[in-house]
């Protein structure tokens, strides 16, 4: 099963007053404290950041949230 | 010729939809060129030219002999701009219904945020799953849906169930748990939503049915929760 973390309470609060990608997740580009920003990554119930197989990230390490743009299809 | 795909093009063709099940058809630009082109995409990273594609796909639209066993050793690395998908056609039905599958899905028709908004009847209901009892987009305190929420239709969750559907393939959902429970929802008739059929993401078919609501639903619009 994929690896989950758990985002900061201050950027749930911001995720839960933004619109949705699909029944309960967000596409969304994460800021890390290290400066890296992570592009068009899922969050399940504006909470759970969805990990990559090798990726080791904490809640503390998640300094800042936004909506990803949609793509055109 | 074939291709890698640059990283940042793997990225964009992960999150436009298949063209069938483990690929892409695209037409596309390569940098500095002004010649759209096709190619074919396995697994969006091989990609592989599509010589005479255009004019052949669209007299054989739907031609899976296109798409043969991929080749396995890759050329140079690629990258492209201006990338729209062709899907298979499929019979213009004129509504956002179109035609019902096994399971019944919809193999046709826009997603929601495609379609026009509509306002509710006032004695619809909506059905929200969620692998969370806590799902935040149910504003329990003012008994409501959250603005820029998703939902299903009572019917078609209702079919999902009788069909023994599976939830997370049929609303194209990246759970990594499985959905436990279903919000009901009755907007009122001063609320509005689009309706639309589930595209493939995530990995997933799609093919149910999707309501979105921009702003969300009234107060003590929110009736019940139960196990899915």
């Amino acid at each position: 099963m994929p690896q989950q973390v758990k985002l900061p309470e201050t950027l749930i609060a911001i995720l839960s007053g933004l619109p949705e990608s699909g029944m309960g997740y967000q596409l969304v580009d994460i800021t890390l404290k290290d400066g890296r920003t992570l592009s068009r990554r899922k969050v399940l119930n504006a909470e759970f950041l969805l990990l990559e197989e090798t990726e080791n990230i904490h809640t503390e390490d998640v300094t800042g949230v936004m909506l990803s743009q949609r793509s055109s299809s | 010729m074939i291709y890698k795909a640059e990283n940042k093009l793997i990225e964009e063709l992960l999150n436009k939809p298949e063209s069938g099940m483990g690929y892409q058809i695209i037409e596309a630009k390569r940098p500095f060129s002004r010649r759209r082109e096709m190619f074919v995409v396995y697994n969006s990273e091989m990609v592989v030219e599509l010589e005479d594609g255009l004019d052949f796909y669209k007299k054989h639209p739907a031609d899976e002999s296109l798409v043969a066993e991929p080749p396995v050793t890759y050329g140079d690395k690629i990258s492209l701009t201006g990338i729209d998908v062709i899907k298979p056609r499929r019979e213009d039905t004129g509504s956002i219904a179109g035609e019902l599958s096994e399971k019944r899905r919809y193999t046709n028709g826009k997603a929601a945020l495609d379609n026009a908004l509509v306002n509710a009847s006032g004695k619809d209901t909506f059905v929200r799953l969620s692998a969370y009892y806590n799902d935040r987009r149910i504003d329990t305190v003012n008994k409501k849906l959250r603005p820029g929420s998703y939902t299903t239709t009572l019917a078609d969750y209702l079919e999902c169930k009788k069909q023994k559907d599976n939830p997370v393939d049929r609303y194209a959902l990246p759970n990594v748990q499985p959905i436990a429970w279903a919000f009901y929802i009755e907007p009122k008739a001063s609320d509005t939503y689009q309706e639309g059929i589930v595209q493939p993401a995530n990995g997933r078919n799609g093919g149910g049915l999707e309501a979105f609501f921009a702003r969300g639903t009234s107060d003590h619009t929110f009736l019940k929760t139960t196990i899915y």
